[in-house]
């Protein structure tokens, strides 16, 4: 005679079942995660010049009033958010002045300027230690 | 200004803060004291340099528009900003997060 299963033990069987297939999910989940994005993120580490080129296009005539309207002053912002994205109109309100067309280096030019405290800055030698932020201010602006 | 209380973060960051003005260097030296500015400014009174990086007389008014450039260490322009605004000032957290 066949003896019967206890209800107990489909239960435990069933608990079993259950925890195998819940660790199986979770390894083939941790499994994708070191593989799963590699391939979209490799051709963008493998390529880095491209996208930091990419930013530097988006940024300079187009992408500006985004980056500065999140952050700038709101009294500033309208005036460089329509002026940004099309520089061209400006001038019909000043018919005298030049239109300001954006012609932006990709490569910095090199130049040595006096600095205040005395000496001379040279923009090559200050990139031999790191990355320099430049900054056109005005005075009095 | 915003960029010299940041100064130090950009420091630690191995990034230096040059800014440039088209003014005579007596004009900003000037300014610098006012403003208790600790990073090395450069007067560019014959405005060559805002020449070459297109920002002079945006604005009409023979000085350079308000401009940011990230340069890296390969001398390539990594990031950019020009405002045709006058009053615009570069907002820090924006350019340390465009930082090579």
């Amino acid at each position: 005679m066949r003896k019967r299963i206890s209800p107990h033990t489909w239960v435990i069987l069933g608990l079993g079942v259950a925890l195998v297939a819940g660790f199986a999910l979770l390894l083939a989940f941790l499994g994708r995660e070191p593989g799963g994005p590699a391939p979209m993120i490799t051709p963008a580490l493998a390529n880095p010049s491209p996208t930091v080129e990419q930013v530097a296009e988006r940024a300079t005539p187009t992408a500006q009033p985004p980056t500065l309207s999140p952050s700038t002053s709101p009294l500033s912002t309208p005036a460089a958010e329509t002026l940004n994205t099309s520089p061209i109109p400006a001038p019909a309100t000043e018919t005298s002045s030049p239109t300001p067309v954006l012609a932006l280096p990709e490569t910095a030019p090199d130049f040595t300027l006096e600095q205040t405290g005395g000496g001379a800055f040279t923009l090559s030698e200050q990139l031999a230690q790191g990355p320099v932020v430049l900054v056109f201010f005005r005075i009095g602006g | 200004m915003e960029l010299q209380n940041q100064y130090e973060t950009f420091r630690q960051s191995g990034a230096e803060i040059v800014s440039l003005a088209v003014a005579s260097l007596e004009s900003v030296e000037g300014w610098c004291q006012r403003a208790g500015i600790r990073y090395p400014v450069l007067a560019d009174p014959e405005h060559r340099v805002a020449e070459a990086y297109g920002v002079y007389n945006l604005l009409g008014d023979g000085l350079a528009a308000p401009a940011v450039f990230v340069v890296g260490t390969d001398g390539r322009i990594v990031w950019s900003q020009v405002s045709l605004a006058s009053g615009d000032q570069p907002n820090a957290q924006t350019i340390l997060e465009h930082l090579p």
